[in-house]
């Protein structure tokens, strides 16, 4: 039976590219290195990722999500129906190139699956994450040229996105993350996103987890019930924890985010462990896993790493309490049927 | 019929202008070289408003990031803050933490901005600044706390400083006050917007618009236009066009200002509606039309914007020929 030990820690998807692998990144860009030596480049930054998280002591890692350059834009240029015209500023000097939605969205082929399949050839554990951008946060990250409303758009993409799940599924994934960091932009749009991420996961019976990060978490609340996903893993050190009343109701796992992701100050392994013992007043033990609030790909790799180092001894001396009261393991299990 | 055409907030800065500008901050590059760079920038800009046969431009923006950034550019009392969302957009501004009294701040560059591109280009050139009510929601306000009138007036009165020593470099005065439409904006903090309007604005002869964009509330419209300015901005892109007929009742005598190009898709609007808004708007009485982007044109790619200004040329030049 496919089990982890109590609090499990585990990444939410992405860090920081070695400095190697941008310039390689550059390099290809300027045609001076083949697309063979920059898929090389690629393979050799999963290696290093899924080591820096093994030697963290991570229990579920991810592959950093290093062939990504952003979360929508990926799946953009792989889905049919997409159209890009050029970059847009998010904030300061940080652009993305946002797509436009021009046609009916189509699945063409896996989009993960040869990510998947190198990063578990070379992980410590089969208990990898595989992170996939949800059909809401694509929809709303996009411009809609095509659609006459933006659910029509998002249902589409939650068809095409669920393609995609069963594939990773078939090839053995364990564990799989819906972000949708764009969940709860609009208080009017959370009650049909709901059905529309639901839509997307269904029939996918491994543990589906369902990241969300900074804004509103009261528009979510009313609709926890709803979601049929085993987990939700959330950014809460970012606003000390604050929201984490609002989820007191919600009986399936919760993923805690205990590394402000947005600062470079580390956490000490004491912060981290004062703080989870506060968040298991709320939640019962087998329920938790504990993760950063988000990706760290923003952060130096360095930080990232101590960071990770730090939520891994917090966590483990939690664990080593709940050991004494009886808490060893929880199951991998899916909590919902889907 | 007069028709009339401007680029409001800003022009998406290009990426090598975002390099120019990052070198400039880490101290890699003399400012003497960005400022050529920022100058080369200028110039095509200018020339992309004439040939678009704009009436009224800004200065693009091009060195703030945001609209807050060019805000704490010129206050005293402040401190930039966290990231956060744009209204219910995908672009992040470093929130206005209010720290002390609001003061002016005379060693702003926001003015010698303004200087460089009234020598720049014969364009009516508007000088942006934000709305006390808008200002105030952008802002972390930790030293008035309850009393938010004295931070409105204190923001009107630091606001009419800077429009004042600025005055010799811009015709036209744009007020961006989006949030007056907000969800969840209490009524007794925008009926007495029109008292701090007065403060910033007095003593100043100069054309003034006030711009709303992404919601329109019908049960906040006469406090909107009982502001004391000239022009009146609508975003009447997106969910606004349905409420278009109750808004042309509204604004008999009015002199408008319509965000009919949408800044926040890449879309290109027909023609036809353009055409079919503005004579509808003066069907129904009002005085003077101005046609433009709906907001900040940094939502979309610069190309997009282009081709949207390109259209918007030859929507006025179909309304004024027939």
């Amino acid at each position: 039976m496919d089990e982890l030990p109590i609090l499990p820690t585990t990444v939410i998807g992405s860090y920081p590219r070695p400095k190697w692998l941008r310039e390689a990144i550059r390099l290809h860009k300027a045609g001076r290195i083949s697309d063979d030596e920059l898929k090389e480049a690629f393979d050799d930054a999963v290696v290093t990722v899924i080591r820096d998280h093994q030697v963290a002591g991570v229990d579920v890692p991810s592959d950093g999500e290093i062939r990504r350059d952003e979360m929508v834009e990926f799946f953009a240029e792989r889905l049919g129906g997409f159209r890009f015209y050029g970059f847009v500023r998010v904030w300061g000097d940080h652009y993305y190139r946002k797509p436009s939605v021009v046609s009916k969205i189509t699945y063409k082929s896996p989009m993960l699956l040869d990510e998947f399949n190198f990063a578990k050839s070379v992980s410590y554990t089969p208990y990898l994450k595989v992170t996939i951008t949800g059909p809401y946060t694509i929809a709303e990250w996009s411009y809609n040229e095509y659609y006459k409303t933006k659910q029509d758009l998002a249902y589409d993409l939650a068809k095409a996105l669920n393609q995609e799940m069963k594939k990773l599924v078939e090839a053995g994934a364990k564990i799989i993350q819906v972000d949708e960091p764009a969940i709860h932009t609009r208080k009017e749009d959370v009650e049909w996103v709901v059905d529309v991420v639901n839509e997307s996961i269904k029939g996918i019976n491994v543990k589906v987890v369902m990241h969300v990060c900074y804004g509103e978490y009261s528009y979510l609340e009313p609709y926890l019930d709803k979601l049929n996903v085993d987990q939700i893993n959330l950014a809460l050190k970012n606003y000390d924890y604050k929201p984490v009343k609002l989820f007191k109701k919600w009986d399936r796992e919760i993923g805690v985010g205990v590394i402000d992701v947005h600062n470079k100050r580390i956490e000490d392994p004491e912060e981290v462990a004062k703080d989870l013992r506060m968040l298991l007043e709320y939640f019962k033990p087998e329920n938790v896993w504990v993760n950063p609030d988000c990706g760290l790909k923003l952060l130096p790799r360095k930080i990232a790493f101590q960071k990770l180092v730090n939520m891994v001894k917090g966590t483990l001396m939690v664990r080593e309490e709940l050991k004494k009261k009886g808490y060893t393991t929880i199951s991998l299990k899916p909590l919902v049927n889907r | 019929m007069q028709i009339q055409t401007a680029l409001v907030g800003s022009y998406p800065r290009p990426i090598n202008i975002a390099k120019v500008l990052s070198k400039l901050k880490s101290g890699k590059i003399e400012k003497q070289k960005a400022e050529k760079e920022i100058e080369k920038f200028l110039n095509k800009y200018f020339q992309f408003a004439k040939d678009s046969g704009l009436d009224y431009v800004t200065d693009s923006m091009i060195e703030w990031d945001d609209i807050a950034d060019l805000t704490t550019s010129f206050l005293k009392g402040v401190e930039k803050g966290a990231l956060e969302r744009f209204f219910d957009n995908n672009f992040y501004y470093r929130r206005i933490v209010i720290k002390d009294r609001l003061q002016y701040n005379e060693n702003n560059e926001y003015i010698i901005y303004l200087e460089r591109a009234r020598k720049m280009s014969n364009l009516k050139l508007k000088a942006v600044v934000l709305g006390p009510l808008t200002f105030s929601v952008l802002s972390d306000d930790l030293y008035y706390k309850k009393n938010i009138k004295n931070l409105f007036e204190d923001y009107a009165m630091v606001v009419n400083t800077l429009l004042k020593e600025a005055r010799n470099y811009y015709d036209v005065i744009e007020i961006h006050e989006p949030a007056i439409f907000s969800k969840g904006i209490k009524k007794d903090l925008i009926e007495p917007l029109r008292t701090y309007y007065n403060s910033m604005l007095k003593d100043i002869n100069a054309e003034t618009h006030v711009l709303s964009y992404f919601d329109l509330r019908f049960d906040r419209i006469n406090a909107y236009l009982n502001l004391p300015v000239n022009v009146y901005g609508f975003d009447v892109t997106e969910s606004n066009k349905v409420k278009l007929g109750r808004l042309y009742r509204l604004i008999k005598d009015k002199e408008v200002y319509f965000g009919v190009l949408d800044s926040r898709n890449t879309k290109l609007e027909r023609i036809s509606t353009i055409k079919r808004i503005v004579l509808s708007a003066y069907q129904k009485g009002a005085k003077r039309v101005i046609i433009g982007n709906s907001t900040f044109n940094d939502l979309i790619p610069e190309v997009i914007v282009k081709r949207k200004f390109k259209l918007l040329k030859r929507g006025k030049e179909m309304i004024l020929n027939g």
